[in-house]
């Protein structure tokens, strides 16, 4: 019951801003000075033939038309037309996004763990809470790509161990149902192609996930040296609980739900920073696809981005929110 | 690119403090910030007298690596020097930062204050306006705005200010609400002051300490953003020194004269951290 109505508010919420999020698109693209009729027809095409792609684009409607319009496209997906591929930015989007989710899932695995390493280290450990906590405070301030290079040059260059771009060697390309080369790989028993695609992962998500790593340590630092001096913490130690079981089942459990809000959060960060980070390892997803985009000032597809990551944000902090309802009694509706 | 310090959001959802710090300490530590950004600006406004070449010009073989001679940091691939326009790539990467956070502020004053003052239908619709935008992926709707503009630094810093102004409203509200309350107002009110007399003279000056500390320790995130967008190429258009498209100009060359994109990108991570550094010194200042 309490939870069908927080699922119910949530979903609420996010169709507004999801409808938001469309409209400050939608505006963005009315200022700019870019002419998306002369961007597909070309600046010589005559007089009529401009009008006529503007009454097909239903440029010549009323503004309101045309923002329902646009919404009545995005329901089924419809982004637009790409000026640089001529094809649908859907379909390219949905070519492209294998390789950033499979990207984005290893940069939050990477995330996740280092996370809890550094957090639970800083948080415990004596000897290395200074070490850490020095970790935490120059590592926010080392960008990514910073990162990607020093990755690149060490484990590519001077040692050899890792591919430097690409998302497999031999550009074979996906071949299964996911479209993400480790998974394929592994669906079809091939361990060596699924090894070799692991491979190609290391460094980018080792760039990319280290500033998680970074952020979620620090909040679970604060969430875990807070809770253990809770009174229920002091009761579990009292009635005899070994050190462990109190940690585990007390600490721990209670420092989970702010740890998923920041995963949440850092969910926007991971893909607003595929757009800098897939290009330098010549990734084939959705970061490098919108950098091409931006080069050629490619408005609808760096549209289509936008709403692509702004909905992917706001699902997956609706989830969160809910998940937060799932294992924490006291989150409710205010 | 980087979102905003977990504190950050934390500050911004905290509902009203009932008994907020004293205003005497407010107002030194805000003259605090002011007075270090003051004094750090100027020391950036003069990097670029130290720079020994035009930062635009070719003026030297091209690759040369660090140390060479005449040229500190090296040359790029078209010859120019490294140091020259490193130097100049710093005090464009400040003041834009220091510009985004200023326009941030103000436009979050403005709409702060006017929701804490009116309260009601006004208030609640400024704050889930507010709402919406802090529930959108802030970096990712700057790159559109900055697209649908065209690219040029100026649209870059106006794109973060339009996406970074929300938590700073909300600060500004929530401390609106908790001064306007005390006797002071209240007197001043009784004197049938000016609505804006009383915002500018009697309330501002109580709520400007957490929204500047707030902005303090956004120096480097913004840095980090506006480097972002500038790396991705939607900053100012080719020679012009920045710190991020060189970082991306230079990246072809890495294999074979890594200096190019690195130092660029080194230069970018000291200044976050010295802003960084900035931040905390004034969060401490203000919290304790």
């Amino acid at each position: 019951m309490r939870i069908g109505r927080l699922v119910a508010t949530r979903l609420g919420g996010m169709i507004v801003v999801v409808l938001a999020l469309a409209f400050t698109v939608f505006l963005f693209q009315k200022l700019s000075p870019v002419d998306p009729v002369r961007a597909i027809v070309g600046a010589d095409a005559s007089r009529a033939a401009v009008a006529a792609e503007r009454a097909r684009l239903g440029l010549n409607r009323p503004f309101l038309v045309q923002f329902l319009n646009y919404v009545r496209g995005l329901l089924t997906f419809n982004l637009g037309t790409s000026y640089r591929t001529q094809q649908p930015v859907r379909t390219n989007l949905f070519q492209v996004l294998p390789a950033t989710a499979e990207l984005t899932i290893a940069t939050l695995f990477v995330g996740v763990i280092g996370g809890v390493i550094l957090g639970s280290i800083s948080a415990f450990s004596r000897r290395w809470s200074k070490v850490v906590r020095g970790i935490f405070f120059t590592f926010a301030a080392v960008p990514s790509f910073i990162l990607a290079m020093l990755g690149l040059l060490f484990f590519s260059r001077s040692l050899g161990w890792l591919p430097s771009s690409g998302i497999t060697s031999g550009g074979g390309g996906a071949t299964g149902p996911t479209g993400m080369p480790v998974l394929d790989d592994l669906l079809h028993a091939n361990v060596g192609a699924a090894w070799n695609a692991t491979l190609h992962l290391v460094i980018p998500a080792l760039a990319g996930g280290l500033a998680v790593a970074v952020a979620l340590g620090r909040v679970l630092r604060g969430e875990l040296m807070s809770g253990a001096q809770q009174e229920y913490v002091r009761t579990a130690r009292a009635k005899g609980l070994e050190e462990r079981a109190v940690i585990l089942r007390h600490v721990v459990r209670n420092s989970i739900s702010p740890v998923l809000s920041v995963l949440g959060l850092y969910i926007g960060f991971i893909l607003a920073g595929s757009v800098v980070l897939e290009p330098l390892f010549d990734w084939p997803g959705v970061g490098n696809y919108t950098y091409q985009s931006i080069q050629s000032a490619d408005f609808p597809a760096i549209a289509g981005f936008t709403i692509l990551v702004g909905v992917t944000y706001v699902v997956c902090n609706m989830a969160v929110d809910i998940a937060q309802g799932l294992i924490d009694p006291r989150v409710g509706i205010q | 690119m980087a979102v905003a310090d977990p504190w950050i959001l934390e500050a911004a959802k905290r509902p009203a403090t009932l008994t907020p710090p004293r205003l005497s300490k407010r107002l030194t530590s805000g003259r605090f910030i002011v007075v270090a950004l003051g004094v750090v600006s100027l020391v950036v406004l003069l990097l670029p007298l130290l720079a020994p070449y035009s930062p635009t010009d070719p003026v030297g073989a091209g690759l040369l690596p660090p140390l060479s001679h005449g040229h500190l940091l090296g040359t790029d691939d078209i010859g120019r020097d490294l140091l020259s326009r490193i130097l100049y790539g710093i005090r464009s990467s400040w003041f834009g930062t220091i510009a985004v956070l200023a326009s941030a502020l103000v436009i979050g004053t403005f709409i702060g204050v006017i929701a804490g003052l009116a309260g009601g239908v006004l208030d609640a619709a400024l704050m889930r306006f507010s709402e919406i935008f802090l529930a959108m992926p802030a970096q990712v709707l700057a790159i559109c705005l900055v697209a649908a503009l065209g690219p040029s630094y100026i649209h870059v810093l106006i794109a973060v200010a339009v996406v970074w102004w929300p938590a700073y409203a909300r600060l500004i509200r929530t401390g609106v609400r908790s001064v306007k309350v005390r006797p002071h107002v209240e007197a001043a009110r009784l004197a049938d002051i000016s609505s804006a007399r009383l915002a500018a003279r009697h309330i501002l000056p109580g709520v400007l300490g957490p929204p500047l500390v707030l902005a303090s320790v956004d120096i480097g995130t913004v840095l980090l953003v506006l480097s972002g967008l500038s790396l991705i190429g939607l900053g100012a258009p080719a020679p012009a020194p920045e710190l991020g498209a060189m970082v991306s100009e230079g990246f072809p060359f890495l294999l074979q004269a890594w200096w190019v994109p690195l130092i660029p990108g080194f230069a970018i991570t000291v200044i976050v951290l010295i802003g960084m550094v900035l931040g905390d010194i004034m969060r401490g200042r203000i919290s304790t």
